[in-house]
């Protein structure tokens, strides 16, 4: 029954990475919207962070699944659960990257700025570095909380590991003990994210590179 | 370009008196910034000679600071004229735009600047600090900016913090990193925005020397300070500045002795006779 729901894990992983990987690169022209100069950038940015961050996943994935998904673009199950969740993870991540932006000192900038740096170099050599290492922390829980959310595709039937402990309990003679395998998996795939969040929270909190 | 000076012609501020003939390095015509509504630098005249040490002094929200950061552009202006060499610093710039990033980068790059908050790059060792702009900015080699770094470090007594973090770093330290930092591009004129008010009086004497070695080296400098022993010794000229309008300027020991304006009189006995 544990092999069973165990093989639920690849799916649930693959889409946990891909959708935190290309979230967090959506993320970045929609924080570099967010905090533009030009202010119908700014709002229209604030406008789809905001909603992509409101609508819940799981309604996001019915209007990708069933309402997109069976027009002309045909998306299958598996491919709707990574779009519907790298579009919330791109929401998410932005607010994370925008914070992490604010947290960089006015002060930096300016002395940057004073050197002769162009935009670009300021950004590059300057802001980013030291945001990415503070984003890093927010970046982890919220890795936490999408491989939670991914157990929202067992609904339009992607094998993963809630799907798999659903048919199992439906079959087998507990309809308890698969779920309780299947948040023991969950909890034990967190525990490395959660690991990797304290480590670099702790030497960021002690001003240390890593 | 840099005239040599002789201790005592500094003290007696001979070279206040700027030769008719010569192009002063740094000149602000009538300029003004403005926050809003508020009014923070308004009407601004001030002229700076190639070697010459000019100290901003006045009371907190004279708009020193800013001012200074006028020179380059990091508070652009809203009105009147910022001239480097004799020449418009930003051409092309218009109150109320953004000045080009092109213009505001060559002006930059003759103009250093150290900031109150030293404002070192946390994530990069302090010899990288100094390697950065060198490479980014001048298109120097590793190799050339790092030679350059460690010569500009060892002159600082910093020649063993070189692999250090900006936060291993004391306060003192970091601001003369900081100083190495902008001397590193060869600017033609540095500018201190109260380069010791975040430093206690010890650490603070330590930037002051090095401030002091790259006055009698020549170096063209316009400093924002309270630090009026400091303003006395090594300023040719002291601009002293409220509400911020400059109110005053002349031979520092012409205001510290017998200041013209009663607002000067009054910061001056409320800092001096305490």
């Amino acid at each position: 029954m544990l092999s069973s729901v165990a093989s639920g894990i690849l799916n649930t992983v693959l889409i946990t990475v891909s959708s935190f990987i290309i979230g967090s690169v959506l993320a970045l022209p929609l924080v570099a919207a967010r905090v533009s100069r030009y202010a119908a950038l700014r709002t229209i940015a604030a406008l789809v962070i905001d909603s992509l961050r409101a609508i819940p996943p799981i309604v996001l994935l019915f209007i990708i699944y069933y309402g997109i998904a069976q027009g002309y673009l045909r998306l299958s199950a598996y491919d709707s659960g990574v779009a519907c969740l790298s579009l919330v993870s791109a929401g998410f991540m932005a607010e994370v990257f925008r914070s992490s932006l604010r947290a960089i000192s006015k002060g930096q900038r300016e002395a940057a700025r004073a050197l002769g740096l162009g935009r670009i170099q300021v950004v590059m050599s300057v802001v980013s570095p030291q945001a990415a290492r503070i984003a890093v922390p927010s970046g982890a829980a919220w890795a936490i909380g999408l491989l939670k959310d991914s157990s929202v595709v067992s609904l339009v039937g992607v094998q993963d590991v809630t799907f798999r402990a659903f048919t199992e309990a439906q079959s087998g003679s507990s309809g308890t003990l698969p779920f309780i395998y299947a948040g023991g998996i969950y909890l034990l795939l967190s525990v490395p994210i959660g690991l990797l969040a304290r480590y670099t929270g702790a030497k960021l909190a002690k001003g240390v590179r890593w | 370009m840099h005239p040599t000076h002789r201790p005592d012609e500094r003290r007696y501020g001979v070279t206040d008196v700027i030769d008719p003939g010569q192009v002063p390095l740094v000149e602000l015509r009538n300029v003004s910034k403005r926050f809003g509504k508020v009014t923070v630098v308004e009407d601004v005249s001030l002229q700076v000679a190639p070697g010459q040490v000019v100290s901003i002094i006045g009371p907190s929200g004279a708009g020193k600071s800013t001012l200074l950061r006028c020179i380059n552009f990091l508070a652009p202006i809203d009105s009147g004229e910022v001239l480097i060499a004799g020449k418009q610093a930003c051409p092309s710039y218009r109150p109320g735009r953004h000045p080009k990033s092109r213009e505001t980068m060559a002006v930059r790059r003759r103009v250093g600047m150290v900031f109150q908050g030293f404002e070192l790059f946390p994530h990069i060792s302090v010899v990288d600090n100094i390697v950065l702009a060198q490479v980014k900015v001048l298109g120097r080699s590793r190799k050339q900016s790092l030679d350059r770094a460690r010569e500009l470090l060892a002159g600082m007594g910093l020649a063993n913090k070189e692999k250090a973090y900006p936060g291993q770093c004391s306060g003192g330290q970091q601001q003369r990193v900081a100083i190495a930092r902008a001397l590193a591009l060869d600017p033609e004129v540095m500018l201190f925005d109260e380069p010791t008010s975040a430093l206690d009086p010890e650490l603070g004497a330590e930037v002051l020397a090095v401030m002091k070695r790259l006055a009698e080296d020549g170096m063209t400098m316009i400093i924002v300070t309270h630090e009026m022993a400091f303003a006395m010794k090594v300023s040719d000229k002291v601009v002293v500045m409220a509400d911020g309008s400059v109110i005053e300027e002349g031979a520092p020991d012409a205001v510290f002795a017998n200041p013209s304006h009663p607002r000067t009189a009054k910061f001056l006995s409320a800092v001096l006779d305490r």
